[in-house]
């Protein structure tokens, strides 16, 4: 029997999920080792070795792919450790990245330090101006060389850029995306000056490779990032495959992608991986949607850090990040809208002194070192996770399958000092305000998500997963107006499930002005040709690449994407387009009649503006790989009484009103499907606890999710 | 796989090896007195290694002087690892991480809480432990990013009496919670022990997994009888001290990982290589 397993390292935990073949479904969590992640990768991999009874080296030569989200580039920019780079722009352009755009100093940034304009700043740039040089050289709007690029003034600044310690080179020229001629010559100029046998050989990576899109800003913003964090995450996963192979794993890494796909290490860009984690759980909860017959789905997943929100409508994953900042840089990439916010069991609670001693909660969280007190590693802040042990939620003999234990007197003791006794209230109605706070910011981040774009949320059932998010459904989905709330079966490593069921897809993109719809004239595309010989470019690309990763074009599926916009308007909708060649005037007609329906989803018909015409800007190629789909094991019922798995009673805090009651507490591995239980109660998983509000209902369905229904 | 991470991992090495404590032989070899070679992370990371090359020993002991580090604690309460002597067992450890392995472990002695209130010239309890909590933590914390294979508290006065208390026992559970979540084993060692065999019982509801003997106050038991102390009591490993000429006899393979340690710092080369030898022959 083989396995599929998938990893995905947060902010506190790593979460990885082993699908067997036979369906069987392992899942286990280990604090985040951010001192050296592949610790704690590889403690992860022999304790599943071990649950499935099987020897490390046995169980690693029996994977047959191994889906990791990892944030060692994300955790490059945070230290900035990165490599001193140098960037070669075109003359007159060497300030963009300074510049940046009209809001880039709120960028990546909680809206709390953008609304605090008095201490906001711009952030120290990724490359110091001094190492930015500018090359005479210009290519026009339609890809046309006007003025050549000098090589003896590019080998000069070369030169000064070496002497001052560059340790690799970003090339990002004007236009570069329509014509790559300037920047490939530069790369192969720098190539014959420090060839890759000299010591002092160093990288260069091209706008035009990276991304070629339109906006100099955002397109060489991605080329820096993805130079700043490629070295280290080369190392780091180099390390991490050498690790695997000697333990026995035969194939390659395979890395979870922001745009939605999975690839080999050997064929990422770094710059794709970033926030990869939560894209990954939103691609788990498509399949548990299917599963369920849920196709409006709004995810949501708390950790121990953030929480992460995406949407999903008609089984699509239709959201794009519409501005995507890694760190506080915007970029191009075509990443899959997630939503994150400070808010997880790790958030810390503070008291705000300049807000008249406002209760707040979050957005720093006390990760996995110390973590909250209540781990008892030297934490000395209370947090989301030391107000619900003190309410009596979680069970400190039985946290993390009993892995660790849990000091309530140290949460109590934390809550004392630094809430209650300044806000003059008892620790337990303190533990109680933080668990409230937390609650209504999360269901008040996803209510703007789904309300405030046109869904209704009754016709959506929220996902609670992560490691936190069973604790909490019945605390924010009220502020949502969710009627229905589903915990799935392995929730608490959701990340981690979603990746292990992703498929072998990239996407290639390209900037293109194709003018589908004239107004003036009142005719469409005639030139079909144009569009169709960038499909077919993007194509032939993506064919030679997968077939290097072994794959035959038989296997390949694509779907066509476009960034479309009316003439005179800045702001671009993403169109699906059902064909990969126009092969008449109706098909362009059809794609324009497309734009208009989607635009006015968004933006209502009154805003449709046709006069000034329909123009494509982007094309999105995707190419993924058909593979077969898990077959998840589907359980018998047994019957509505869940008494057989009730294990016992907690003391536990619901509301002022009816203080401590005595709370039954379920056993989630004795409950079957069917089993109906109605709050207040506790039911404790292996890696989570879930807890049941008075007035809501719990039924375990045939996959062993939980639905959670609020009576009427 | 080397002996120490094997243990800190749960796993039982096959081969016992022998822990000696070599600062002194390493500050004769750099031609300078023990003090000075304990306050150089320099000489201190480059001696060290070139005499436990000449005596063939698979793992480097760092920090196991009598008293080290203690008075860092008093000197500055608030930042114990900014001291000089904290300071240069950290960048010496660091610097032997990075240069020695996977060639040879690296077990590393810190002040435990009971040598800690020693040197502040307090009492063991509830109050001081609670003082000196966090800079422990931190100080373990900095020890454990240096990436040793087992940290060991080193503890030398009075633990038969003092160290099974709850107070304690609650500083030892978040020191093992922070090694723990570095995957270091932590241990701790205790000398001028009166009663061994009651020693080893009570110390193990520290919850700490190594235990690390020095010699006792009386007579001192043969390995067998501390063995036979040990044995079902639960220890991942126990190191027994053994002195220069003493004679010495094969480990068992099963149960508790059995290790030979110094009975305090080696004084001299010959006699540590002839022990050395000897033990290579028996282990």
């Amino acid at each position: 029997m083989g396995f599929n397993v998938g990893i995905d390292i947060g902010g506190t935990f790593t979460d990885f999920c082993s699908i067997g073949d036979d369906g069987n479904i392992i899942a286990y969590k280990t604090p985040t080792t951010h001192y050296d992640l592949s610790v704690g990768f590889m403690r992860g991999m022999r304790e599943l070795a071990k649950r499935c009874e099987l020897a490390p080296r046995d169980y690693l030569s029996k994977v047959h792919a191994l889906r990791y989200s990892t944030t060692v580039g994300t955790n490059a920019l945070i230290e900035r450790n990165g490599p001193k780079l140098a960037l070669i722009t075109t003359a007159g352009f060497e300030d963009t990245i300074f510049i940046g755009r009209s809001r880039s100093w709120a960028d990546g940034l909680p809206m709390h330090e953008v609304r605090d304009m008095a201490r906001i700043s711009k952030p120290a740039p990724l490359i110091d101006p001094d190492m930015v040089v500018g090359i005479s050289e210009r290519i026009d709007c339609h890809g046309k060389v006007i003025a050549p690029l000098n090589r003896e003034e590019l080998l000069a600044k070369i030169q000064l850029l070496v002497d001052k310690g560059a340790m690799g080179f970003v090339v990002s020229l004007m236009w570069s995306f329509l014509n790559t001629e300037h920047e490939l010559l530069i790369k192969k100029i720098i190539e014959e000056e420090y060839p890759e046998d000299y010591l002092g050989s160093m990288p260069v990576t091209l706008s035009s490779q990276i991304s070629p899109k339109a906006g100099e800003y955002t397109r060489t913003m991605t080329s820096v990032v993805n130079a700043y964090i490629h070295g280290i995450m080369a190392d780091n996963l180099n390390q991490l495959s050498s690790e695997l192979r000697d333990g026995g794993y035969q194939r390659p890494l395979i890395l979870v992608h922001n745009t939605g796909g999975t690839k080999k290490v050997s064929r990422t860009k770094a710059v794709l991986t970033h926030n990869a984690g939560p894209v990954a759980g939103m691609y788990g909860s498509l399949a548990v949607g299917a599963l369920s017959g849920n196709p409006n789905v709004v995810f949501t997943d708390m950790g121990g850090t953030s929480f992460d929100i995406g949407v999903i409508v008609d089984a699509e994953l239709r959201a794009h990040d519409f501005i995507p900042v890694i760190d506080r840089w915007r970029t191009n990439i075509p990443a899959i809208e997630v939503k994150s916010i400070g808010s997880g069991g790790g958030s810390i609670a503070w008291i705000n002194e300049l807000m008249g001693n406002s209760l707040e909660v979050g957005p720093h969280s006390a990760g996995s070192m110390p973590g909250p007190a209540c781990y008892d590693k030297g934490g000395e802040q209370p947090t989301v996770t030391d107000a619900d042990l003190v309410l009596g939620y979680l069970n400190p003999d039985n946290y993390l399958a009993g892995e660790m234990f849990l000091d309530v007197e140290l949460s109590a003791g934390v809550i004392e000092e630094k809430i209650a006794k300044p806000l003059g209230i008892s620790v337990l109605e303190a533990a109680y305000r933080i668990r409230r706070l937390v609650d209504a910011r999360m269901g008040q981040e996803v209510f703007n998500e789904v309300a405030l774009k046109g869904h209704d949320p009754r016709k959506f059932a929220v996902f609670a997963c992560g490691g936190a998010g069973a604790t909490h459904a019945c605390g924010f989905a009220p502020y949502i107006g969710a009627r229905k709330v589903v915990v799935p079966a392995v929730a608490s490593v959701f990340g981690a499930f979603g990746a292990s069921t992703m498929e072998i897809r990239q996407v290639w993109d390209l900037s293109r002005t194709l003018k589908l719809f004239r107004w003036d004239q009142q005719h469409y595309l005639e030139d079909l040709e144009s569009f169709n010989g960038i499909v077919r470019g993007l194509k032939l690309a993506a064919i030679r690449d997968l077939k290097l990763e072994g794959f035959r074009e038989e296997q390949m599926e694509f779907h066509l994407e476009l960034d479309m916009r009316y003439g005179s308007q800045y702001n671009l909708t993403k169109v699906s387009v059902p064909r990969l060649a126009l092969q008449s005037e109706d098909d362009v007609r059809e794609l324009c009649d497309s734009f208009t329906r989607r635009y006015s989803e968004i933006y209502s018909p009154e805003a449709a503006f046709p006069v000034g015409g329909v123009n494509a800007e982007c094309f999105y190629l995707s190419a993924s790989v058909r593979q077969e789909k898990a077959a998840f094991r589907k359980e018998a019922g047994g019957g509505e009484s869940p008494a057989a798995a009730l294990a016992g009673s907690r003391q536990a805090y619901f509301d002022p009103a009816h203080g401590f009651i005595d709370t039954p507490v379920y056993d989630w591995r004795l409950l079957k499907p069917e089993h109906t239980i109605h709050g207040p109660a506790l039911i404790d998983a292996p890696e989570t606890t879930y807890v049941i509000d008075r007035g809501w209902t719990y039924v375990m369905d045939a996959w062993r999710n939980g639905v959670l229904r609020r009576d009427s | 796989m080397s002996y120490f991470s094997e243990l800190s991992r749960g796993e039982r090495p096959a081969r016992a090896v022998w822990l000696p404590f070599l600062e002194t032989l390493a500050a004769q070899v750099a031609g300078c007195e023990l003090q000075a070679i304990v306050s150089d992370a320099t000489r201190w990371a480059n001696a060290l290694p070139r005499v436990a090359t000449l005596l063939e020993v698979p793992a480097l002991a760092v920090g196991f002087v009598d008293g080290f580090g203690a008075c860092a604690f008093a000197d500055n309460p608030e930042e114990p690892w900014r001291h000089p002597a904290l300071e240069a067992l950290l960048e010496c450890t660091r610097r032997l991480a990075e240069t020695e392995r996977p060639g040879r472990d690296l077990v590393v002695a810190m002040p435990g809480p009971l040598a800690v209130c020693a040197a502040l010239g307090e009492p063991l309890d509830k109050v001081v432990l609670e003082k000196i909590k966090a800079s422990m933590v931190k100080l373990l914390e900095a020890i454990c990013a240096c990436r040793p294979d087992m940290v060991i508290l080193n503890e030398t006065v009075d633990a038969e009496r003092q160290a099974t208390g709850p107070d304690y026992r609650r500083i030892c559970n978040t020191l093992k919670n922070v090694t723990e979540y570095f995957g270091i084993g932590l241990g701790i060692r205790v000398s001028g022990y009166g009663d061994a065999p009651k020693l080893l019982r009570e110390l193990r509801t520290l919850r700490l997994d190594h235990l690390m003997l020095g010699l006792g106050a009386g007579p001192t038991l043969s390995a067998a009888e501390l063995m036979a102390a040990a044995e079902g009591q639960g220890w991942r490993s126990v190191g027994i001290a053994i002195e220069s000429g003493q004679g010495v006899g094969p480990l068992p393979q099963q149960g508790t990982g059995y290790y030979w340690c110094s009975a305090g710092q080696e004084q001299d080369l010959e006699q540590a290589r002839t022990l050395g030898l000897a033990l290579a022959a028996a282990l």
